[in-house]
């Protein structure tokens, strides 16, 4: 019943970039020429970045809309603060820290999200199962029904738990990364992930057992 | 194995990282236990269906909107960068490390705009002009006029940050009549503005070669903020009553006394306060902290504070206030992995 040894971990998906920085790192040119005031370098940056930067705003603020204004503010913002690279550590780690301080920055959103994990845990306890426990198991093996299940399982972890869950299970970072977007230990990701994810699990329980009932895995 | 260990153990099992004997000890509790079987089953769908989620394409026009809106001014950095990148299109500073150019090399290039008569000064810190044009009169590097589309779609209002950003920038003529007096000119009246828009761009106001050379000490005590020691950027904290009077100094003394205080009571009002501030406010205030916590002989406390605190923005500000206790030379030790 249960696969044997390692997990498939993100590194089958994605390769994790090193963490020495500026030698091997790919913006190490444009970051440069930036530096020294040439804003077409800059737009080639926002450009390459922008996929990862709106990825993690959106997983991370759950709204489309304000993941696109909180992405804007993240590029300004690097954009203001960007003499503070040094290359000490890889560009896009530092777009990664610029993105997430943003993301905690939007104090409203983290408010409204804090109220929607109350008002989520307080229905589950009156004993309605959804969202994140769909009544039709058939409903939850639908692809977009699903990814909905899951964003919502997502959005009621709280910012510091989600914010290296995402960063690791689908950004694809090491954890020494994680450890320097966020500013705390190594050791503090791996246990924030490892809670995380079982904090994941207990929310998506109800659809986990529905598909094992329902659904041949 | 036991269930707990097992527990223990089941991070760095999901991951693949535990050694091939202890993988082996696991494998055979698993076969053994039901609900730990459940349990990383489970979690590995979870996992799973979390890395399916599909990957959300950003808006096409994103790119284009945030460099409008860098286009019109609405991302300036500060003074000191836009400096840098100047110096460095001269050939005078390195480019790309603006903030940490010596201060001898800033210097240098000051002299040179001031005693040469070959540069605007004002022109050259980006302070005169326009607040959107200043940005982009220093980074004047050759390329392409920006599409139609670009220019039409600009944000005009500035940031809410940037309108409450207390760096007190200096008006351009202050500024330039104290290069004036620092190189040694006669007094300029307040009133009069140093170079009218008819003159060539290359007309200075002072002409500064009849004159005896100042020294750079001279150019840069005057003119460069109070902030800047030696070779090092050492913030200061815009409390709005900096000055001389040690009655100033003082308050300044009991401000920075007050919040470090809150820090140590309550990191997460003090976070909240804090974030009341600019980005770049919350930066020199760190800084500010740093130095007067490393005084009072806090540092432990503060960091442990912030490290330890429940409230995520307090947590986050951690990793900043450390880099600036290192940079005073504290020893600051790195953080503790905080166990489930």
């Amino acid at each position: 019943m249960v696969e044997r040894g390692a997990a498939a971990p993100a590194e089958a998906r994605r390769v994790r970039p090193g963490l020495s920085g500026a030698a091997e790192d790919p913006d190490r040119e444009l970051v440069g020429r930036w530096q020294a005031g040439d804003l077409e370098a800059f737009e080639e940056l926002v450009q390459r970045h922008e996929k990862r930067v709106f990825r993690l705003l959106l997983r991370m603020l759950g709204n489309r809309e304000e993941a696109e204004d909180v992405a804007q503010e993240t590029f300004l913002s690097l954009h203001r603060h960007g003499h503070r690279f040094r290359g000490e550590a890889r560009f896009s780690t530092f777009v990664y820290r610029v993105a997430a301080n943003a993301a905690l920055n939007r104090r409203r959103t983290l408010g409204r999200n804090r109220n929607r994990t109350h008002k989520l845990a307080e229905r589950q306890a009156a004993g309605d199962d959804l969202p994140t426990s769909p009544r039709d198991p058939e409903d939850a093996t639908s692809g977009a029904e699903l990814s909905r299940h899951v964003r919502s399982a997502l959005e009621t972890l709280s910012p510091p738990l989600r914010m290296p869950l995402v960063l690791y299970d689908i950004e694809g970072l090491a954890y020494g990364e994680i450890a320097r977007v966020m500013g705390v230990a190594e050791g503090t990701v791996k246990s924030r992930i490892h809670r995380a994810r079982l904090a994941l699990r207990a929310q998506l329980q109800g659809l986990l057992r529905a598909q094992t009932q329902g659904v041949p895995t | 194995m036991k269930h707990g260990d097992v527990q223990s153990v089941l991070a760095d099992y999901l991951e693949g990282d535990l050694p091939l004997s202890e993988q082996a000890l696991v494998d055979a509790h698993l076969d053994a236990c039901e609900a730990c079987a459940l349990e990383v089953n489970e979690l590995r769908r979870a996992i799973s269906l979390l890395r399916a989620l599909p990957d959300p394409e950003p808006p096409a026009d994103l790119a284009d909107r945030v460099m409008a809106r860098v286009r019109a001014g609405e991302a300036r950095p500060g003074w000191l960068p836009r400096l840098g990148a100047a110096l460095s299109r001269l050939g005078l500073g390195r480019g790309t490390a603006p903030i940490a150019l010596p201060v001898t090399a800033v210097a240098a290039g000051l002299a040179v705009a001031v005693v040469t008569g070959q540069l605007e000064v004002p022109d050259l810190l980006g302070w005169a002009g326009e607040e959107g044009a200043a940005a982009e009169q220093i980074a004047r590097a050759p390329r392409p006029a920006p599409a139609p589309e670009r220019i039409a779609a600009p944000r005009p209002a500035p940031a809410p940050e940037q309108i409450a950003a207390p760096r007190p920038a200096p008006a351009p003529e202050r500024i330039e009549r104290r290069v004036a007096q620092a190189a040694g000119a006669t007094a300029i009246p307040e009133s009069r503005p140093i170079r009218t828009p008819a003159e060539p761009a290359g007309a200075v106001l002072v002409d500064t070669r009849s004159q005896p050379q100042p020294t750079v000490a001279q150019v840069t005590g005057e003119l460069l903020p109070r902030h800047i020691e030696g070779a090092r950027v050492v913030h200061s904290v815009p409390t709005g009553f900096e000055g001389p009077s040690i009655e100033k100094a003082e308050r300044a003394r009991i401000e920075l006394d007050r919040r470090l205080d809150l820090l140590l009571r309550s990191p997460a009002e003090f976070a909240r306060d804090l974030r009341r501030d600019s980005i770049a406010a919350q930066e020199l205030w760190l800084t500010e902290l740093a130095k007067r916590a490393h005084e009072r002989d806090l540092t432990e406390q503060v960091v442990d504070a912030l490290r330890q605190s429940a409230d995520v923005e307090a947590m986050l500000l951690a990793p900043g206030l450390e880099e600036a206790l290192r940079r005073l030379g504290a020893d600051v030790v790195a953080a503790e992995p905080v166990r489930p």
